[in-house]
């Protein structure tokens, strides 16, 4: 049942999708050349003509011409996908019969039981498809099964390792455990819940295995170890023609031209197959509606006037995702040695904001209005000119610790780099401050623990090295996206006082993003408050604190509180376009 | 490290060894007789004996596996069943053409895999991008053989710029002329792997393009071409390892193929022939050659990637607080 609802949910993506509509009509085709053959032949496939040699395409009735023997080329190419598809399918069955309960016992039996197939599957791979094809045709003959089982076996081996892996996938996730603890037996759970599951991901799998079938099937013909005669192959008219090739080239371009558009055909079925079963690419962004500019709401925040000497100072600025408004005309300004805090919900467009500042939105978003820096304007400007102020000028501190350096790379290189970017600083120079700048951000034995990777630190660890690296050029303006979100709370205490530490010693202006209200009243002198991608309300942070403005910085204060001594009360719905003016 | 080395290696024998039973079983399914094949049809009993005595073949399997596993790593695949000569020998010979055809392919195949690919994935909203992967989706589904046909149609028939096929008989002793006939055969093969590995790295890429790092890399002062080659590239580079020893196996079986199109005169066609002629020791050997390339080349890639990654090799994890 739930299998049948996949597969239809899984068609009707592929209908929608060009890979989808080219490979179907592909495949439609084979499926549609093996019937017509089946049924009907312009002229005899095999019946070899001494007349009518070496003809021409379209000449007597001869749409593709005759070979030396006279024989049909449109007719033998016709009968040939026979071959082909049925060779497909056997090996596609084969694979999936032999893949599917190993890769169930590997991933549901006993632990030694998969790390045996892991290793089957390395051995497998050493012996490709087409030689043991060879060898089983010359022990048994040429036929069908010869091959089919050759390509089935190899790649069945290979199916049940991703099986496995999806298997397991599956069996984690909470429905399964939940089926499994309410008493539900493992041969039903198999039925019920992981086989429907993993279905996507086989049908994937199985369009490759038939593409490869088709091509190792022509190639064997090629060699002369497939199915003997009457059989018709296109590997084996390749192999027919090659002698000719000078005298009639055509005759070598169609039966390879078929064997390319079947095979093309199922790998693209089989690539629209993946992207209509992957959960990542089905939620696209196309889909979201654009909000009307019509619609926005009055701005109560006049921009304040532009404060002279002010280090950035970022105007009526909007981004829009994929026609969507994410931030909706902010205005914020910030003084030299300043500390603003940026607070708002998520999905506020905080992030966002400060993304654009450094010139690191994502692909497909699109910035207008105006980001001054020193008062030069950052927006529209090219990557390469803002990579020359990324980490000098103005660095970031971001969320994850855990994702954010890169897991291949020793930490002190990964600190060094913006030194020897922007200061033009040797390896070995750069290496030894590296070791200072672990000191100074109080990572401990930093001489030694620059020569360690990110796995071997702990997260707070982690975001100390994202500090280091942030201040190694000591920026002027230091934006620290919620850098204490993912860190536990005793460590959170600790990266906060090392972020103010640094920030006042070095006279660095602060821009710090959180959700929190607690933390931004330790780290900041102004607070600015976010809300759908507006500025609901911005001012010194004890104005904020003690004497907000707008409801929403209210409630937001109201929840702060009640979180802190009582239960949750859900804040009272505050219309977005009741925005109030701060000073 | 040493120890995971060790690990492995004894792995690789494991592997090999399991290869080779599975070769040598593989192989006694063959049906005829050797002997019958050596005699002739004028043969009479006696001699048949005394052929398969010499042979070895009237041993005990266990034996025949035996005699033939402890000869393997003295670099000794014994002896052609039907002329007597030394398959190490003949192996080494025509190695001389399959060698440079299959590392030839291999680095042509990188070199214009790895940058298109990733040009491929980081341009694939542009037309530039979406061309590439169509044109490598194209080269997926074309047979080896019959790229091997269109270029040979294309070069030296309609254009008689190289030769259609053959290698020159004296072998490598005119270096020109037998580079000359490599060039196509190469060619066909790099297009053919190529194509199957751009796909590899392209998703590769696509796989670290939105990677956390590579953000702070930007941040750092890196262009966002600058972070995807300073750190995009190696932590791409382990999952196209990874596929490398499916590719060299991919690319031993294509020169199967291509030494046949081609009619070089190279192992796969030593092998394409020997299974005609149920030359056991002969298919055995090659057989055995091939596999334990492919295992080796397993074997490096593991190697390769622990150094690449060493979160895969690492088990003490520091535990000091922060």
């Amino acid at each position: 049942m739930r299998a049948r609802i996949a597969v239809i949910g899984v068609l009707r993506a592929l209908s929608r999708d060009r890979n989808g509509l080219i490979g179907g009509t592909l495949v439609a085709i084979l499926v549609g050349a093996v019937l017509l053959s089946l049924a009907w032949t312009p002229y005899d496939p095999t019946a070899v003509d001494p007349n009518s040699p070496w003809l021409l395409p379209f000449s007597d009735g001869h749409v593709l011409g005759t070979d030396m023997l006279g024989r049909d080329q449109f007719s033998l190419i016709l009968v040939g996908s026979r071959e082909t598809l049925v060779i497909a399918l056997v090996s596609a069955g084969i694979a999936a019969a032999l893949g599917v309960p190993l890769a169930l016992a590997a991933a549901l039996g006993p632990r030694r039981f998969a790390a045996g197939v892991v290793q089957l599957v390395d051995v497998a791979i050493a012996f490709p498809a087409l030689l043991t094809a060879m060898i089983l045709a010359a022990v048994f003959g040429g036929s069908v099964w010869t091959t089919a089982s050759a390509i089935g076996v190899a790649f069945g081996v290979h199916l049940a390792r991703i099986a496995r892996a999806e298997i397991e996938r599956v069996a984690g996730t909470d429905y399964v455990l939940a089926a499994a603890a309410s008493g539900s037996s493992t041969g039903r759970t198999i039925r019920r819940h992981i086989l429907p599951n993993i279905a996507p991901t086989l049908l994937v799998q199985l369009s490759l295995v038939m593409a490869v079938a088709s091509l190792t099937e022509a190639a064997l013909s090629y060699l002369g170890y497939g199915s003997p005669a009457p059989a018709v192959s296109w590997g084996r008219i390749l192999h027919d023609q090659q002698p000719y090739i000078s005298a009639r080239p055509l005759l070598v371009v169609w039966p390879g031209l078929a064997v390319a558009l079947t095979v093309l055909g199922f790998n693209l079925l089989g690539d629209a197959l993946r992207d209509a079963t992957d959960p990542r690419l089905r939620h696209g962004g196309s889909g979201a509606v654009a909000k009307a500019d019509g619609e926005r709401a009055v701005r109560a925040i006049r921009p304040p006037a532009a404060v002279a000497g002010a280090l950035l100072e970022i105007t009526d600025l909007t981004i829009r995702i994929a026609g969507r408004t994410v931030v909706d005309g902010v205005d914020l300004t910030l003084a030299p040695g300043e500390r603003l805090g940026l607070i708002g919900e998520s999905g506020s467009g905080k992030s966002l904001t400060a993304l654009a500042v450094l010139g690191l939105l994502p692909e497909g978003a699109e910035a207008t209005g105006s980001i001054r820096l020193d008062g030069a304007e950052l927006l529209g400007r090219s990557e390469r000119e803002l990579a020359r102020i990324r980490g000098d000028r103005v660095a970031m501190v971001f969320q994850e610790p855990l994702t954010a350096l890169d897991p291949t790379m020793r930490v002190g290189r990964q600190i060094a780099e913006p030194l020897r970017l922007h200061r033009g600083m040797t390896r070995r120079r750069a290496d030894e401050a590296a070791i200072e700048l672990a000191a100074r951000v109080g990572l401990p034995d930093p001489a030694d623990l620059v020569r360690a990777r990110p796995h071997q630190l702990s997260g707070g660890q982690r975001q100390r090295v994202g500090i280091a690296i942030a201040l190694a050029c000591r920026p002027a303006l230091l934006i620290a996206d919620e850098p204490t979100t993912a860190l536990d709370v005793t460590v959170q205490r600790d990266i906060l006082a090392l972020l103010d530490e640094q920030a006042r010693e070095q006279g660095t202006a602060l821009l710090f993003i959180t959700h929190d209200l607690a933390v931004v009243s330790s780290v900041s002198d102004r607070v600015a408050v976010l809300r759908g991608g507006r500025t609901v309300e911005q001012g010194p942070l004890e104005t904020i604190l003690h004497d907000p403005r707008a409801p929403y910085t209210r409630a937001l204060l109201a929840a702060a509180r009640a979180t802190a001594f009582a239960p949750i009360e859900a804040p009272a719905e505050i219309p977005t376009d009741s925005v109030e003016a701060a000073s | 490290m040493t120890v995971f080395v060790v690990r492995r290696l004894g792995l690789l024998a494991l592997s090999l060894l399991g290869a080779s039973i599975l070769t040598f079983a593989l192989l006694r399914l063959l049906p005829g007789d050797a002997a019958a094949s050596v005699g002739g049809i004028t043969a009479d009993k006696a001699q048949l004996r005394s052929i398969r005595h010499d042979l070895g073949l009237d041993r005990p399997l266990i034996a025949q596996y035996w005699t033939w596993l402890t000869e393997v790593p003295t670099g000794d695949l014994g002896h052609s069943q039907l002329n007597g000569s030394s398959v190490t020998g003949e192996l080494g010979e025509k190695l001389r053409v399959t060698g440079p055809l299959v590392l030839g392919a291999l680095v042509l195949a990188l070199v214009f895999a790895v940058p298109l690919g990733m040009l491929a994935a980081v341009r694939r909203e542009r037309r530039d991008g979406t061309a590439i992967s169509v044109a490598s989706q194209l080269g997926i589904a074309l047979p080896t053989l019959w790229v091997g046909l269109l270029l040979i149609l294309l070069f030296a028939v309609q254009t008689p710029l190289l030769p259609a096929q053959g290698f020159p008989v004296e072998g490598w002793a005119d270096p020109g002329e037998a580079s000359r006939s490599l060039v196509l055969p190469t060619l066909t093969l790099a297009l053919s792997e190529g194509a199957v590995l751009l796909r590899f790295v392209r998703s590769a890429t696509l796989d670290v393009l939105h990677r956390d790092y590579l953000r702070t890399a930007r941040a750092a002062g890196r262009t966002r071409t600058g972070a995807l080659l300073r750190h995009g590239l190696r932590n791409a580079a382990g999952p196209v390892l990874s596929m490398l020893g499916v590719q060299v196996a991919a690319l031993l079986v294509g020169a199967i193929v291509v030494e046949k199109v081609f009619t070089l005169p190279g192992v796969g066609s030593m092998l394409v022939a020997d299974v005609g002629n149920r030359d056991l020791v002969k298919v055995q050997g090659e057989v055995m050659l091939l596999v334990a390339i492919v295992l080796f080349v397993g074997f490096l890639v593991d190697i390769a990637q622990r150094l690449i990654d060493p979160r895969l090799a690492d088990v003490r994890v520091r535990e000091v607080t922060g």
